[in-house]
């Protein structure tokens, strides 16, 4: 017979373990003043740029690749709020595995990708929060306020943005644990995050050549930011079921193979003593 | 004639410094291989962004799709080379907060040469390369041209690290000046690689006085693309000012260190 009444509780108890540490990781954040600040002005460093950007190439016309100004410079200030809510933490990951101080983590009584997972969320949700401000403070002071459907729809929108930044999350989990068998990895990040920034971030893929859109937009990097930012400028529900359906798939193809690297990876990790 | 003497030996050291960093990255050569080619790359994928652009617009004010090349091409470079012979510029800060810089004091050479000096960063080779490959796929190769580029370079690496290892140097001043060193940086480096004609006239003085963007690029494209060669005597200038203010600065700082008190060799 199972006891569900000792399981669940067992669940909960693993539940405020992983949440402890995201309290911890939130605080220790918000400790750092200065740090969160030069994260926050790079930020808007960013955005300020690509609002000058765009203001000049539509000073000579009023659409470009069938967007109008408000909508490309909203497009780039969401998709510019998901890439640096996990910005810096595969350097973390990778950084932790070179050195050794992995073995301060393995072994303790946790998950390592759950430990890892709770301990980025206190940063990526303090990001998320003060860039999602800058953002919308930025743009709506220099291109337009903000639609209102927006706000009847916020909470769909949050779901894929936050499966976006997960996406992103374990994508970048994936690429870090390499360094469990290569000797040096960044390069795998730089080539990812560029992807990332080519096929999303900077610019609406569907300003791609159709053939190349149609290959794009079925692949992970355009429901990391393309489809949730998509979904901000033009709501509809089959559009967010269509793109939760693919958010979905790659979310848990990027857990899956996070998992069975690690897997494989801790069996190689050797540890210097000292 | 003894000034001349003594820049002739700091660059007889700096030759020595760049021969043994090279030597030492180059013993870990697979690493070495794919971060140069992995930067190169990373690089690379603007020249998509700025060519979707430019199909959609045509020219962005006084720029078109060749200028906004250059000026990706003279700052990649120039942040390379940086970073290849002065690779610790971003380092300072750490070095001065932990009172490390006791074993560079005791040198006979100017130590803030000597702390500069002392690193390299691997992947810098990339920006390197990827800045001279632009321009030859994009302008072609003349022997007057890349000697031309490699003056831009050199006067760009320059402004990058003086004003890096001044950020730094408020470690000195502040206790700990890392974020905002690290903001300085960004801001150096986004100004320098968007078009100048993007941004209003209100603020384009920063890109010429505190952010000196201007120099690592700008100029340089007007010098390059519309053979405005006068400005190479300000370049010269420019970069003999930020070196002089970059020794100001550190040796004011200096006299604010703190030793930490840690035994150390550089063999």
């Amino acid at each position: 017979m199972i006891d569900w009444g000792q399981s669940l509780k067992k669940i909960l108890l693993k539940i405020k373990k992983y949440l402890s540490i995201l309290l911890v990781s939130f605080r220790s954040q918000t400790s750092y003043r200065t740090d969160m600040i030069a994260q926050n002005i790079f930020f808007a460093l960013i955005i300020f740029i690509f609002i000058n950007l765009w203001n000049k190439i539509y000073s000579t016309r009023a659409v470009f690749a069938g967007y109008k100004k408000e909508e490309i410079i909203w497009y780039f200030i969401i998709t510019e709020i998901i890439t640096l809510t996990t910005q810096r933490f595969f350097f973390q990951i990778s950084r932790q595995i070179k050195d050794g101080s992995i073995a301060y983590v393995l072994n303790k009584p946790y998950n390592y990708l759950l430990y890892i997972m709770s301990e980025n969320a206190g940063s990526m949700i303090y990001k998320f929060i003060s860039n999602s401000v800058i953002g919308i403070i930025m743009g709506t002071l220099f291109v337009s306020p903000l639609n209102l459907h927006i706000l009847i729809n916020l909470p769909h929108l949050l779901i894929c943005i936050i499966f976006g930044v997960m996406i992103h999350f374990f994508l970048q989990t994936f690429i870090a644990l390499s360094a469990m068998f290569v000797e040096d990895n960044s390069a795998f990040f730089w080539i990812y995050f560029k992807c990332i920034m080519i096929f999303g971030i900077l610019i609406p893929i569907d300003v791609f050549p159709e053939k190349f859109f149609n290959i794009l937009k079925y692949s992970p990097f355009a429901y990391i930011t393309y489809a949730p930012a998509k979904l901000f400028l033009n709501f509809s529900f089959d559009m967010f079921y269509e793109t939760l359906f693919f958010q979905v798939i790659y979310f848990i193809f990027a857990l899956i193979i996070s998992i069975l690297l690690f897997k494989k990876g801790a069996r190689h990790v050797s540890i210097q003593g000292g | 004639m003894s000034a001349f003497r003594e820049v002739k030996s700091h660059l007889v050291l700096l030759r020595k410094y760049f021969k043994f960093n090279l030597a030492a990255s180059m013993e870990y050569r697979t690493m070495f291989i794919t971060q140069v080619i992995g930067m190169a790359l990373n690089n690379s994928v603007f020249i998509a962004f700025w060519f979707l652009i430019f199909k959609n617009t045509g020219n962005i004010g006084t720029y078109g799709f060749n200028d906004i090349m250059f000026i990706w091409a003279v700052s990649s470079s120039a942040f390379g080379i940086a970073h290849i012979v002065f690779g610790n510029c971003r380092n300072l800060a750490d070095q001065i907060q932990k009172g490390e810089l006791d074993v560079f004091l005791l040198q006979p050479k100017n130590p803030l040469f000597s702390i500069l000096a002392s690193r390299t960063i691997v992947s810098a080779w990339g920006d390197f390369l990827y800045g001279y490959t632009i321009i030859l796929v994009f302008f072609g190769f003349s022997v007057f041209k890349i000697l031309l580029f490699s003056f831009l370079v050199v006067s760009g690496g320059i402004i990058y690290v003086t004003v890096f290892s001044m950020a730094e140097s408020l470690t000195f001043f502040m206790g700990n000046s890392k974020s905002i060193s690290q903001m300085i940086s960004e801001f150096l480096i986004s100004f320098s690689i968007y078009p100048e004609s993007i941004f209003g006239d209100k603020i384009r003085w920063l890109f010429y006085t505190l952010i000196p963007a201007g120099f690592i690029s700008f100029v340089p494209k007007k010098i390059f693309m519309n053979s405005s060669y006068l400005l190479i005597l300000l370049l010269l200038v420019v970069d003999i000012f930020f070196i002089l203010l970059n020794s100001l600065v550190f040796k004011l700082g200096l006299k604010r260190y703190e030793s930490g008190n840690l035994i150390g060799t550089r063999l």
